[in-house]
Parts: C-alpha cells; structure tokens; sequence
C-alpha cells in the first residue's frame, strides 16, 4: 500500500530539532510518524525547552508512532542533542508483539515475561538528584499484585532505583536508595493512571509525585550506597542482570535523569498530560 | 500438545492464552539463531520455570509469518526439530510454574 506522502512530509517551519531527529530515527527503525503525532513531540520537545527543563532528562520515551517498531524510539538519549548518548539507540524490545502495541493506547505489558532493556546502568544517576517516571494505566496492576513500572537494584537489594505498582488501587510505592529509604505512597486510586514519578531532589528530599502533585516524602539521609551498574529496564526490575516483578501496566511514556524542583515537575506533567491529550489517550 | 500440532497462523488474541515451553538445549539454539537472523526489536527471552525448562508467550507466534518481526528467525530454524520440540500448554498452568520474584515488602 503507497504511503500517504503527508505522514512523512515535514512541516515548512517551526520542526524542533529533536523532534525532527527523532522522526528520523522512527523511520530508520522501520516505524512512521503521522502528521498528528509529529506535531504533538514537536510541541512536547518546545514545551521542554521553554521550560528549561531539557537538562532533566538521560532518556525519554514517548512510546509513539504507527507501531511497536516507531514507540521503541526514545526521543532523548541523553541530557541534549549533543551531549553523550546514553544507553541502546532503541529499547531492546524482550517479548512484546506487534499486537501489544497501539499508538491510541500504548504498550501493554503482561505482569511475566515482557519487558524492555533501556541500557542505561542505574549508576548513571546520581542518587541525590534524579527522577524516574512513567505515564500509563493499570500502573497498580500488577498479575501477581506488584510490579515494577521500572528500576534496576543489586542482589541485596540494598541499592536501588525502582517505581512500582502494588495491587489494585495503590500505585507508587517505593523509590531509590534502600529499602530502608524509600518513599510508600498509601493507595492513591488516582495513580493507577496517569503520570507518576519518583523525584530525588537532594540527599534528603525524596518524594513521589503523581499528576504534577506531590504524594509522598521522605527526608531520610541517602548519601550512602551505590546505584548497581546495571540497566534500567521498563515494565520490571532489574534484579542484578535479570527481570524481576513485571508490570502489566500500559505504558504510553517513561523517562529518568536529574532531579526536578516541584515547579519543574509540573512543568513536566503538563507538557506531558498535552501531549497525551493530542493522542487522545490521556490517562 | 507440540507446537507441530498446532495450526499457523494464529490471532494474537487465541496465542496470548497459550505457552511455548522448551529445554535449555533449545533455548541455547534459539538464541543462537536470534543472534544470527533476529534483531532488539523483538528478543525472545524465555523465562526459567521450576521444573527447569523455559517458557515463553505463545503469542510470539504472531511474529513468526512473514513480515513479522522473527520471520528470519524462523524461516532459518530446522522446524522438523523445533516444533516437536515445543510443548503448548495453557498459559495459566506455565505462569503457575514460574518462581517466587524476589519482591520487596
């Protein structure tokens, strides 16, 4: 079937740079881009910028595009353009199909054996400044009653950077460092959708926000310890080199990086909550 | 039930309720021709059940006629091996036979 020349036809002006590469990268990767989403990450990446908070980020995903080969590509890989690129150009798909994906409503996990590979270690962040988030449904819906949304940690499971999903109205539950040290938001039936994610703001500023809102803090010293030197995967966690905890959430974006300022956070999730509006799968 | 017995293609929706359970010997061929014919885009990554052998959704099925995205993969596998080799069973059952994740509290 000929392709309809306005999918890929860019647009006379105004094409954000990154949007224009990501675009690109889709193509290469055997995806395409309609006119309606490229024009939503156009304005995701502007949003960013003007908000100064492109710096925040080692990587983002915003799982779209015309199929599972298009929502693989990670807009960011690193904190800029130009900056080091971090990590796999796309994300190591482990299991999904081409039918677990739709751009209307995400990638859907199966609480198992699926899961994606960023191939970005955990020790790449920095414990006292560093966010890890999603945006998706079901994010407290896991088969087994728990799942890890995304995260990696050692075998002691002592030094972790992890944002899960628990039963069937509770949705982030624990975040970075120790087990000792972690956020546990109570149930919080809004955040088994949407946009959650997990903010280290300084040794002793951890908190979880959900919907640009804060939900839960802690200010326990995690100065100590060390991030495994592992990656970071999507829908589970890593468990010193294997999967562990699977979510069978729907994902519609992830990402992780530096730590945010609430301001920022809610710069974020309103950049974020407009572009899932202009996919039409808001959550 | 082997994969022999079971009729391609299949919807996504009817290979989701099953399991592909194998050996590690065929699981070490798997990945070998993965390795050869395969890509990240689509990583059959089996997962270890209790008994030893290894599992994975039926519903990779779905990428193995052509154009899908294990297509090489399999058109390169010896099929009169594989697919006596694969035992199909509910999916239920395998997931019943995965290993306690080591969850935190």
């Amino acid at each position: 079937m000929a392709m309809n020349p306005k999918l890929l036809r860019p647009k006379a002006s105004g094409v954000h740079p990154e949007a224009a590469a990501w675009r690109t990268a889709v193509i290469a990767n055997g995806g395409t881009v309609s006119a309606t989403t490229m024009g939503g990450v156009n304005r995701f990446c502007l949003s960013i910028e003007s908000a100064g908070l492109r710096d925040r980020f080692l990587r983002l995903n915003l799982v779209c595009g015309n199929s599972l080969l298009a929502a693989l590509v990670p807009l960011y890989l690193g904190q800029s353009r130009t900056a080091t690129q971090l990590g796999n150009t796309t994300d190591t798909n482990n299991n999904f199909v081409s039918g677990d994906y739709t751009e209307a409503t995400g990638l859907q996990g199966n609480g198992s054996t699926k899961y994606l590979i960023t191939g970005v270690n955990a020790s790449n962040l920095n414990r006292n400044s560093t966010h890890l988030g999603v945006y998706g449904t079901n994010l407290g819906d896991a088969s087994t009653g728990y799942g890890s949304l995304a995260g990696a940690r050692d075998g002691t499971a002592n030094n972790l950077i992890q944002l899960d999903g628990k039963n069937s109205n509770v949705a982030v539950n624990r975040f970075f460092s120790s087990a000792a040290n972690s956020v546990v938001v109570a149930g919080s039936p809004a955040a088994t959708g949407g946009h959650v994610i997990g903010v280290s703001a300084s040794s002793t500023d951890l908190r979880v926000y959900v919907a640009g809102s804060s939900t839960g803090i802690t200010a326990t010293d995690r100065t100590s310890g060390l991030l495994i030197a592992q990656p970071i995967y999507i829908f589970a966690n890593n468990f010193n080199g294997s999967p562990s905890d699977h979510s069978a959430m729907r994902c519609r974006a992830y990402s992780f990086g530096i730590g945010m300022t609430a301001a920022q956070v809610l710069a974020f999730y309103n950049a974020l909550q407009t572009f899932q509006t202009s996919l039409g799968r808001n959550a | 039930m082997t994969l022999a017995e079971l009729t391609l293609p299949i919807s996504c929706d009817d290979c989701k309720g099953l399991a592909l359970v194998f050996t590690p010997q065929l699981a070490g061929r798997l990945s070998e021709l993965h390795l050869q014919h395969g890509s990240t885009n689509c990583v059959p990554m089996p997962r270890l059940l209790t008994d030893g052998r290894l599992m994975l959704c039926g519903d990779i099925l779905t990428e193995v006629m052509p154009g899908g995205l294990l297509a090489g993969m399999w058109a390169a596998a010896d099929q009169a091996v594989l697919l006596p080799s694969v035992t199909v069973m509910p999916w239920a059952e395998a997931v019943a036979m995965l290993p306690v994740e080591p969850s935190l509290p």
